[in-house]
């Protein structure tokens, strides 16, 4: 390196006296390092305290979990050196693994790599497939800022959905349309995808910045083989007798007829059927005489108007009941009619139903174009099938790809609320991949170590790697996880502020602790995603039985190392656990899966060299579940001295 | 586990009930569990769940609801009605249930006990030289019984002695 930064530590005035140690001490045994310019000890962390700044500076924030908004001057970087990992019933001698741990920090920041900018020359377009309500709005959005818009328009006649056209969409005059039968495929990364589409007699290909899906609105109607013996109405016929029919005998003025709603199986109940269903069973209750039912998973009231009609359905007497995910469970007994079968968790028991008539929601089947447009884009779907994870942190709008949005019937939802901010955010989102600059790699490629074995290409579940004579790492698709850099056989990936040296630095020196001669504390290495489990341990209460804890941070589950688990096997620890974030509250989806497997797979592989795959374990944890996480260690170490366990 | 046909359920008994004075609001219940959760009676006998008399109730389980000895347990501190965000007066609701339950047959002996009491002395303990000399100490005018009244308001209630069996 031929710049040398100065390396500034900042330590705060009130070291935790669990430490041992004196800030002055600290601070006197610290600046004797070769690579610290200076200490400073600081009470406020506020600008004046902290002092001068000159070029290069690189600060470490001893004690900080966050960097600090003001600290700023020409090239000053920061480095919060969060010691959470050091709480007092983890360490075994707190005083050296402070300053021990400081110092593995400044060498792993020495350690860092940036890489080249990589420049982005997008396509300043954005391309809506589908067709509906939502498609319309979304190009309706699109026009309003002027921007470029390819519309891939799917179904063959509109008007036939019920959806009229936007007004705004036909004086477009940025936007063009093509019909479009199906995508067949995606190439390419945010701001430069090629999206091929089948237009019914020919394939072109649509070049975008940007994609949003759209989906659209259509109508399934298939009843389950099951339902075989009952009487069914699908929603739709049922609402044409009731509000429009004309024959006065019908045959709900019968007394206390039993009539059940059925909606939301196979998939999210929509805020759109559940308006009609409440509307109807509000009808029904006030002018006939029938008793009536809903069945479904959830009622679904997030949008204007929902909450009132479900009260006054209440009002007037609807029972609702709640569904399982997979449908009631229907008892057949050839001499009556089927029943339903649905547990009561308020009532602890089993409702029994046999209504004269299902009205079943047609909308609710499953939608299997989707699982096609799935593949063609390489995106995920999620348990009701809309394209996008199962994920708190995807939604409304994103998808496991940047630049790739889905909304509306494409996101399993298909409502006017909902939709505008899907809409608003999906807009937002995909004006970030439209404008040409210069963007930092999340990822550093070595050349002479990668053997083009294509790995990563596959194993990247973004969508972020390429290839032409060498991998490519696009930074505007790349979400950071380091499953890359962990499956790289040649070790030729790493992840920018995770590289593998940067890990060894840190965990060697935790791993340097002396033992106890006896050893009456088994040492246990946590690889804990910094998410979740690096959080969690902060409120963790110290284990019942005590334990020689040493945890290694992680950016994500997914830079799991299988060559970094095995190599803190063979230095003799008894255990090593992996605890990473749960599987939808990843950040990047996928990490979490990752880590699963691997563990799952160091524990064959160390079963056949015949040692005991207990040795391993993997948890989930939220970032606030530091008693889950203590009790994880419990049951480690209890199943660890179990007889069989070697580690013991 | 039980199981409940609703096919043989009463559906018109949460009409019933609502058509009761203070028992209007029941088709509000959403069944948070605030009532639940804080019943100091739930917190002795888990069997105890106001959510899950209400919803008995909801789902039309008439005969599960008025011959549970459940009812007679509330200790009508009205925790459940400071407590419920939907304004839910649950024990305005068990007052109804309670009277549905007695029109019914559904009486539990102590009750008819406290019935008696009210018949032979006018309150629910007998008044005896003890309590008279106590007030006579404290300058209190001295109490007697005066069973009659009560009499006539159980006889108008169709309490009569018969109870006493």
């Amino acid at each position: 390196m031929t710049h040398n930064p100065r390396n500034i530590v900042l330590l705060p005035h009130n070291l935790p006296p669990a430490w041992g140690l004196t800030v002055q001490a600290a601070a006197e045994r610290i600046r004797a390092w070769q690579n610290v310019a200076e200490t400073r000890i600081v009470t406020r962390w506020t600008t004046e305290e902290i002092g001068s700044t000159g070029p290069g500076d690189r600060f470490f924030l001893v004690g900080r979990a966050e960097p600090l908004a003001d600290l700023t001057g020409p090239d000053v970087r920061q480095f919060p050196v969060d010691l959470s990992t050091l709480m007092p019933w983890l360490a075994g001698d707190p005083s050296i693994n402070l300053l021990a741990l400081l110092k593995a920090e400044i060498e792993a920041a020495d350690l860092g790599q940036t890489g080249e900018p990589v420049s982005l020359n997008p396509y300043p377009k954005v391309l809506v497939l589908g067709h509906g309500a939502a498609a319309e709005a979304t190009i309706a959005r699109l026009g309003q800022d002027g921007l470029e818009t390819v519309w891939a328009r799917t179904g063959h006649d509109i008007s036939s959905f019920g959806s009229p056209p936007h007004p705004d969409n036909e004086k477009n005059t940025n936007l063009e349309i093509l019909p479009c039968r199906q995508p067949l495929g995606i190439q390419g990364f945010a701001g430069r995808f090629a999206v091929r589409i089948e237009t019914g007699d020919s394939i072109q290909e649509v070049w975008a910045g940007a994609v949003i899906i759209c989906g659209a609105e259509e109508k399934i109607e298939r009843i389950p083989e099951s339902f075989r013996g009952l009487s069914i109405q699908t929603l739709s016929d049922f609402e044409a007798e009731l509000f429009h029919g004309d024959s006065p005998d019908r045959t709900v003025q019968r007394d206390h007829l039993k009539i059940a709603f059925l909606t939301g199986l196979g998939r999210a109940t929509s805020t759109s059927a559940m308006r009609r269903i409440l509307t109807s069973s509000i009808k029904l209750a006030a002018e006939t005489q029938a008793d009536v039912y809903v069945l479904a998973p959830q009622v679904k009231v997030a949008e204007y108007g929902l909450e009132r009609l479900y009260g006054r359905a209440r009002d007037s007497g609807v029972t609702f009941i709640r569904l399982p995910e997979a449908g009631p469970e229907i008892l057949s007994d050839p001499n009556h009619r089927p029943k339903f079968k649905v547990f009561d968790p308020l009532v602890q028991g089993h409702l029994i139903l046999s209504p004269d008539l299902i009205v079943w929601d047609e909308s609710s089947g499953l939608r299997e174009d989707l699982t096609r447009w799935a593949e063609a884009f390489d995106l995920l779907s999620g348990s009701d099938r809309g394209l996008g994870p199962d994920n708190v942190l995807f939604l409304p709008s994103l998808t496991n790809r940047r630049g790739i949005m889905s909304l509306g019937p494409a996101r399993g939802t298909d409502s006017g609320e909902i939709q505008t901010l899907e809409i608003e955010t999906a807009v937002v989102e995909a004006q970030r991949f439209l404008t040409a600059g210069m963007e930092l790699p999340q990822v550093i490629w070595w050349t002479g170590l990668c053997s083009r074995c294509l790995t990563c290409l596959r194993a990247c579940p973004h969508g972020a790697v390429t290839f032409t004579d060498r991998p490519w790492f696009h930074p505007q698709a790349c979400l950071a996880c380091g499953i890359c850099a962990a499956v790289c056989p040649g070790q030729a990936i790493d992840l920018i502020d995770s590289t593998d040296a940067q890990l060894k630095v840190r965990l060697d020196v935790l791993m340097a602790r002396p033992r106890e001669a006896d050893r009456p504390r088994p040492r246990l290495v946590v690889f804990g995603c910094r998410r979740s489990a690096q959080i969690a341990l902060r409120s963790a209460p110290p284990p019942e039985k005590p334990v020689d804890l040493i945890f290694a941070p992680l950016p994500c589950g997914g830079r799991l190392d299988e060559r970094l688990v095995l190599e803190v096997l063979g230095q003799g620890v008894d255990g090593v656990m992996a605890a990473v974030c749960h599987p939808d509250n990843c950040r990047t989806q996928k990490g979490g899966l990752m880590a699963d497997r691997r563990v799952s797979h160091i524990k064959t592989v160390i079963k056949s060299a015949g040692f005991d795959p207990r040795r391993l374990k993997f948890i989930t944890l939220a970032p606030n579940m530091g008693l889950e996480f203590t009790r994880a260690v419990d049951t480690f170490t209890a199943e660890l001295a179990r007889p069989g366990a070697d580690g013991a | 586990m039980a199981d409940f046909d609703l096919n043989r359920a009463d559906p018109d008994f949460k009409h019933a009930v609502a058509g009761r004075p203070g028992a209007e609001n029941i088709s509000r219940c959403y069944a948070c569990g605030a009532c639940s959760a804080r019943c100091p009676v739930g917190d002795l006998n888990p069997e105890f769940d106001p959510r899950r008399l209400i919803r008995l109730v909801v789902l039309g389980l008439k005969e599960e609801v008025l011959s549970s000895p459940l009812l007679w347990f509330c200790s009508t501190c009205y925790t459940c009605q400071e407590t419920c965000p939907e304004g839910v007066d649950f024990t305005e609701v068990l007052f109804a249930l309670k009277n549905m339950a007695a029109e019914a047959g559904f009486f539990p002996p102590s009750m008819s006990a406290q019935v008696d009491l009210l018949r032979k002395h006018g309150r629910l303990y007998e008044v005896t030289d003890f309590e008279n000399e106590k007030r006579r100490d404290l300058g209190l005018p001295e109490l007697t019984e005066k069973p009659e009244h009560f009499q006539t308001i159980l006889e108008h209630f169709q309490l009569g002695p018969e109870t006493e069996a």
